[in-house]
């Protein structure tokens, strides 16, 4: 036994320690500042990517709202030229028809449609169908998003 | 006194309650702010969803139709009432706009109310019609949190 050291239980010290010391188990000793850095760190990162998920599905909701307007514009433009006459300048094929896109009162993008022919294949002649493609375009940040429909109309 | 047996200081105690507070705080505040967008986002998607069903069920009926009239009702908005070949109104459209803000729904002549179309609530609903095309421009919504959806479109009188 070490000099002026109180050892009153030697089974429990070994050999003998100081009186105030305390032995620690593996499952006593706490976290590390590195440890708790780098859960903070990881935390961080899982909340950050969770913020920016409800970002993008709100920017996705934006965008398909417009496309569900370009969508009802598309279909309205074959419906208009659904009943025109065949001769009008809007079934001319060697031009781009090009109109503004307008939602809610803002010009966000072009409404276009080109008109070609379309041979059906059993009827053995050609040039039988008009086919009308009409593409609606708009630009939200840096993305360009389309819409396009096509509708096939009878020759004359 | 043992080291084990030493509690912890006033000081200690307040700077975990000032972390915990902080941590507690940035916490309740993402979830709000989650809980709020995903509330907008979702009506937003609700609003857009109905804005099209509205739109589509004009087409529909429209298509259907030999004479489209539109005429105001008793608050000035304007009705859209289809008539079949035997000049018979067999479906109109209308705005309540006094009453549930709604896109109403009549068939049959007499017309018989079959409700609302969609229940998102309208701002908006101007139509109009020639002899051959209906043309709605615009239909407006607003979800519940208030943001606008709008929506324009065409329909053709298919069977004149």
């Amino acid at each position: 036994m070490k000099e002026g050291v109180d050892c009153p239980d030697p089974g429990n010290r070994s050999p003998c320690e100081p009186l105030g010391s305390v032995r620690l188990s593996t499952n006593e000793r706490g976290i590390s500042l590195v440890e708790a850095v780098l859960a903070s760190v990881i935390a961080a990162i899982a909340v950050l990517g969770l913020a920016h998920s409800f970002g993008l599905g709100r920017a996705n909701i934006n965008r398909f709202e417009l496309a569900r307007a370009a969508f009802a514009t598309a279909q309205g433009r074959l419906e208009i030229l659904q009943s025109d006459p065949k001769a009008n300048f809007e079934f001319s094929m060697d031009s781009l028809h090009v109109r503004p896109f307008v939602h809610a009162g803002q010009t966000v993008g072009t409404e276009s449609w080109v008109v070609s022919w379309f041979d059906d294949p059993l009827t053995g002649t050609a040039n039988d169908l008009r086919k009308v493609t009409v593409r609606v375009g708009w630009q939200i940040g840096a993305t360009t998003d389309t819409v396009t429909l096509s509708r096939l109309f009878y020759r004359n | 006194m043992r080291p084990s047996q030493a509690g912890i200081t006033l000081t200690e105690v307040t700077i975990v309650m000032v972390l915990a507070a902080i941590v507690t705080v940035g916490l309740v505040t993402f979830y709000v702010n989650s809980q709020a967008t995903w509330m907008d986002a979702s009506t937003q998607a609700l609003a857009q969803r109905d804005a099209t069903l509205v739109i589509e069920q004009i087409a529909t009926e429209t298509r259907g139709a030999y004479v489209a009239k539109v005429s105001p009702d008793a608050k000035g908005n304007p009705m859209l009432v289809l008539y079949d070949v035997g000049n018979e109104e067999f479906a109109r459209f209308w705005w309540n706009e006094n009453g549930d803000s709604l896109i109403h729904r009549g068939e049959g002549n007499p017309s018989k109310d079959l409700g609302a179309i969609a229940v998102t609530a309208v701002d908006q609903f101007q139509v109009d019609s020639n002899d051959t095309l209906v043309f709605v421009r615009p239909l407006r919504m607003h979800s519940t949190t208030g943001e606008p959806v709008e929506v324009s479109s065409s329909m053709a009188l298919y069977n004149r």
